[in-house]
This record gives C-alpha cells, sequence and structure tokens, in this order.
C-alpha cells in the first residue's frame, strides 16, 4: 500500500502533465472555452474520487486520465440531448454556449469547428494523434483498441476534416 | 510535416489553458483533495419520465411495452443491421429478453452463442454492401460484443463446469463464421476489407504476435532466398529469373501486409523458400555436372494472366543424346491463393505457381519449344521433355 502523500504526488503531477490535453479534447467536443475548464475540472475530481478511494492503480494514471475524460464526453453529448428534447429551465445543467474563443486563431478555429463535427472516436484519434503527437501504437494501448482500429480512425478522421474544410487532397 | 498535419500541431500551443487558470484549478483540485465530494442529484421536472431515463430503465419500459403491446416491434427488428433505426430494439430487448428467459445455464449459453454468431453474420450481411463505414463501425462493436460474451460464456462454464461443450461449440462457431469473413474480406482492398480480417483474425484467436512472426519470417527467407541467389554460382540469366519470381513473392508479401493475412504471409515464406531451393539445386547440379544450368519462367498468354507461372531449368549438354528428365514438383497439399491481376486473391488449390524443372539438351530450337510448352500448360511435362529428345 502506498502512502496518501505519494498518491497525491502522482495525481498532481498527471494534472500537470495532462490538463491541456484533457482540456484540448473536451475543447474539440465543445468548441467551448469555459465548458472545457469545467469539464477538465470534473475529469480531475472524478480521478480523485476513484484514486482516493484506492480502486484505481496510479501506475494506469495517464491510460485513466483519458478513460474518465472520454466518458464525461460522451456523457456531455447524451446531456446536451436531453436538454434540447425536455427543455429544461435554464441553470439545471451547465450552460450551453457554442460560440469559439476569438483569441484561437481563425485558421485553428475552423480546424476546431471540423473537429467538433466528428463522432466521438474518431475525433479523439485524430486529437490525440495529429495534435497531441502521440504514436499510433500508443493510441491504441492507451484507449485499449487495435492499433489498425486507430490508424482507421485517424485516416477516416483526416479524411472528414478535409471534406469539412474542403480541402483537395495533396 | 505538411500543411494540414501543422494546422494541428499548432492547436497543440494555441489551446492551451492559461497559467492563471491552469493554476487555480490545481489549487481548487488539491483543496478537493482532502474533502471528499458526493454528488448531489438534481431533481428533475419531469419526475415520471426521468425515472426512465436511466438506461437499464428505458429498456425495462420498452420491454414491457413491446410485451404488452405484442411482439411486432421485435419481430420486425429480427432483421435489423448495425446503423438501422430497429437495431438497437434488436440487441437490447429481443436479445436480452431471451438472454433472461433462459433460465438454465446451459439455456443462457446457447443464447450467447445464438446472439454471437448473430453478430458475425450481421457482418457478413454488410460486407455484402458497400457500406465501408458502417462495416468500420459494426466490425468494432461485434469485437467489443464478442469479447463481453466470450466473458460471460467463462462465467458461466466457472458455475457449471458442465458447459464446457458450449465453449468449444462457441469457438467452433465463431471461428467458422470468421472464415467467412475473411474470405469476404480478401474480395476486397479498402479499410473495411483490413477492419474485416482483423476481426476474423481475433476471432480466432490469431493474436498481433503470431501475425508479426509470420511476417518477419516472411521477410527473414526472402532476404535468405535473395542473398543466396545473388551468391550462387549461378548463370547470368538463371539469377535474373530467379530475381524476377522474388519480386512476386515481395508482392505477395505486400498484399498480406496490407491485409494482415497469416494465410498470405504463409503463402510468400513458401514460395522464397521454393527460390532458395531452386538456386542450391542449380547451382549443385550444375556442379556436379559439370554443366550449365539454365532456369526459364515462362508466363502464360497474357488472356490467362492468372495461369500459373512455369519454370523449367536445363542443363546445357551438347554431347549426350537423351537425357531428359522432368519433375513437376506440384502445389502444396493446403489450399494456396493465386494472385490475378485485378490484384485478388482466389483460392486455387490446383494451379498454384507451378514449378518446373527440366534437364535436356542445349539447343536454341528446343528452347522454343519448350517455351511453347511451358505456355501451354504446366502439367504433362514427363512426355514433353521426352519428345523434344526424339
Amino acid at each position: 500500500m502506498r502512502s496518501t502523500s505519494t498518491y497525491e504526488e502522482a495525481y498532481l503531477s498527471a494534472y500537470d502533465e495532462h490538463a491541456d490535453a484533457v482540456f484540448r479534447m473536451c475543447y474539440g467536443k465543445t468548441s467551448s472555452r469555459e465548458e472545457a475548464k469545467d469539464m477538465t475540472q470534473e475529469v480531475f475530481t472524478r480521478v480523485w474520487v476513484r484514486l482516493s478511494d484506492g480502486k484505481e492503480d496510479i501506475e494506469n494514471l495517464r491510460a485513466f486520465i483519458f478513460t474518465v475524460a472520454r466518458n464525461l464526453i460522451k456523457d456531455y453529448y447524451k446531456k446536451k440531448k436531453s436538454v434540447l428534447e425536455t427543455d429544461l429551465p435554464e441553470g439545471t445543467f451547465e450552460q450551453v454556449s457554442t460560440g469559439a474563443r476569438q483569441d484561437i486563431e481563425s485558421e485553428s478555429a475552423l480546424v476546431l469547428r471540423a473537429l467538433s463535427t466528428l463522432d466521438d472516436p474518431y475525433r479523439e484519434a485524430l486529437m490525440l494523434h495529429l495534435v497531441e503527437g502521440m504514436p499510433i501504437g500508443d493510441i491504441a494501448s492507451l484507449l485499449r483498441e487495435r492499433p489498425n482500429t486507430i490508424s482507421v480512425r485517424v485516416k477516416r478522421g483526416i479524411e472528414k476534416v478535409r471534406k469539412e474544410l474542403h480541402l483537395e487532397k495533396p | 510535416m505538411n500543411d494540414f498535419e501543422k494546422k494541428f500541431s499548432n492547436l497543440r500551443n494555441e489551446l492551451t489553458l492559461s497559467s492563471d487558470e491552469r493554476a487555480s484549478m490545481r489549487a481548487y483540485l488539491a483543496s478537493q483533495m482532502h474533502t471528499p465530494t458526493k454528488q448531489v442529484p438534481v431533481a428533475s421536472p419531469y419526475p415520471y419520465l426521468a425515472f426512465f431515463m436511466q438506461p437499464a430503465r428505458m429498456i425495462a419500459l420498452v420491454l414491457i411495452v413491446a410485451v404488452a403491446g405484442g411482439s411486432t416491434t421485435t419481430l420486425a427488428a429480427e432483421d435489423a443491421l448495425p446503423g438501422e433505426a430497429l437495431y438497437s430494439v434488436k440487441v437490447q430487448v429481443k436479445e436480452r429478453l431471451e438472454s433472461a428467459l433462459a433460465f438454465s445455464t446451459v439455456k443462457k449459453a446457447d443464447a450467447e452463442i445464438r446472439h454471437a454468431e448473430e453478430r458475425l453474420r450481421e457482418i457478413q450481411l454488410l460486407a455484402a454492401t458497400d457500406k465501408n463505414e458502417d462495416i468500420v463501425m459494426a466490425v468494432e462493436d461485434a469485437q467489443a460484443y464478442l469479447n463481453a460474451a466470450k466473458g460471460r460464456i467463462n462465467t458461466l462454464m466457472e458455475n457449471d463446469p458442465a458447459l464446457a461443450d458450449a465453449q468449444s461449440t462457441f469457438a467452433f462457431a465463431l471461428s467458422a463464421n470468421a472464415d467467412i469473413i475473411e474470405a469476404q474480406a480478401l474480395e476486397r482492398t479498402d479499410a473495411a476489407g483490413v477492419s474485416l480480417t482483423s476481426l476474423a483474425r481475433a476471432v480466432r484467436g490469431e493474436s498481433e504476435e503470431a501475425v508479426a512472426e509470420n511476417s518477419e519470417r516472411a521477410e527473414k527467407v526472402i532476404d535468405k532466398a535473395r542473398e543466396r541467389v545473388v551468391s550462387r554460382d549461378l548463370e547470368a540469366s538463371t539469377r535474373e529469373t530467379l530475381l524476377g519470381e522474388l519480386a512476386h513473392v515481395e508482392a505477395e508479401l505486400a498484399k498480406a501486409h496490407a491485409l494482415s493475412s497469416l494465410k498470405g504471409f504463409a503463402r510468400a515464406e513458401r514460395h522464397a523458400y521454393r527460390i532458395l531451393a531452386l538456386a542450391d539445386s542449380a547451382e549443385r547440379i550444375s556442379d556436379k555436372t559439370g554443366k550449365q544450368i539454365a532456369i526459364s519462367f515462362s508466363k502464360a498468354a497474357p488472356e490467362e494472366e492468372s495461369a500459373p507461372i512455369t519454370a523449367a531449368a536445363r542443363v546445357k549438354e551438347p554431347a549426350v543424346d537423351v537425357m531428359a528428365t522432368t519433375m513437376m514438383l506440384s502445389a502444396p497439399e493446403e489450399p494456396t491463393y493465386e494472385r490475378d491481376d485485378d490484384n485478388e486473391y482466389k483460392d486455387e488449390d490446383d494451379d498454384d505457381r507451378k514449378l518446373r524443372f527440366r534437364v535436356v539438351e542445349d539447343d536454341d530450337e528446343e528452347e522454343d519449344k519448350d517455351a511453347d510448352t511451358s505456355d501451354s500448360s504446366g502439367k504433362g511435362s514427363n512426355r514433353d521433355a521426352r519428345d523434344s529428345r526424339d
């Protein structure tokens, strides 16, 4: 059994290391800085809750953080949908804002918007590979998928983004 | 890095938390570490529907409605494919209902097998269409489903060892269906094909490692064959023909790589071995007899591109009158694939690149004649060889 402070250290350094990546993944889904921030915080809160229960091993912390982020991103979609369907009073769920931040340069904003139109599996594969610069093999083991599957997703994701941005094939 | 990829990598620098944001979030998280949080549920203004908003309850609701309202929907869902509207009814309602109504472990295992098989049949049906995207997605889902099903069967078996039968039925039923899927995959060259082969491989329990091993082995043999062809004391034309054949084998290897097909690797390996052996034998025979060896591969006529390529090796020997021995190295017993001009594989038990090995007198006229006979067919060469002598 590790001491509590080992957990705390590992947790906080994992935060330092991965907060931006998680933030970007959330942003890719929501296109909203505020929401992505909230979601990032929620991801790390959940990670801590599980960690402090002793249910997760810190060896797999990175994989676990990304798993939590993926699940939250999936839930975001469900929540957003049910908001639309049932038209809940304002403030019941977090605000749904759609405008992209001004300070992001316009070209990146376009890429982001194109990314947010992708289905979750494609977007996350594409972002991990092209934005975070992770090799296919790493992504595969992180998401517990086969490398084949991941490279197919990346390829298809790129095709779709190209189409979305009206880019010709090189 | 191309321009397109640069757009993405730019995001990495442009899209970050500001240092303020990062620091304040870190402080917040650190403060939360010592005060365990409980999430307070938010009451919905629609309490009746809210009760059914959880997936499990929603399914129960649909179930109740389905049972009460007759089973027309579930019947209609029987043939639904992934991506279709009724598909979730089929998997989530109909199949779960069947599992729930199977009370003995034997029946439960039975239901699992049927449902798992159904997943693969759906893939086969989809593979017969050109909905590539659906195929890739469905393959992913099926893989997840099958993994889970395997786990469920194993748990059932732990509780009831008498179910060992069910476990092997499960394995056989699935691998039989996987064979069909791989055969379908070999007919296509797109990403869906890759996806389908990988499913077939996973179902049959062929690991990535096995594929890696096989491809490595095939590559090694090809390298060895090349080295052998280059280093052996062969006549230039012989060497050239063997290198040509080697190029062909490399194309086979590339195809096998593209599909990660175990069968493809095995075939490339076998053909590479043949070249290796051919180089050895050619040198040995010419050493022993002091005569030059000429091996020629004669391609079939263009309209029969897929016909076997025949190799005839001759010992040039001007003095001796009749010395014709011909061996047919026939196709190996196991079914193999023949490459045709569409770049696809066909199952060809008989016509796998046949090799013809001849020892005849050197004579330009004869050579032409031989080329003709090997063009027309790779068979009955014993008699051909004798004819050419008489």
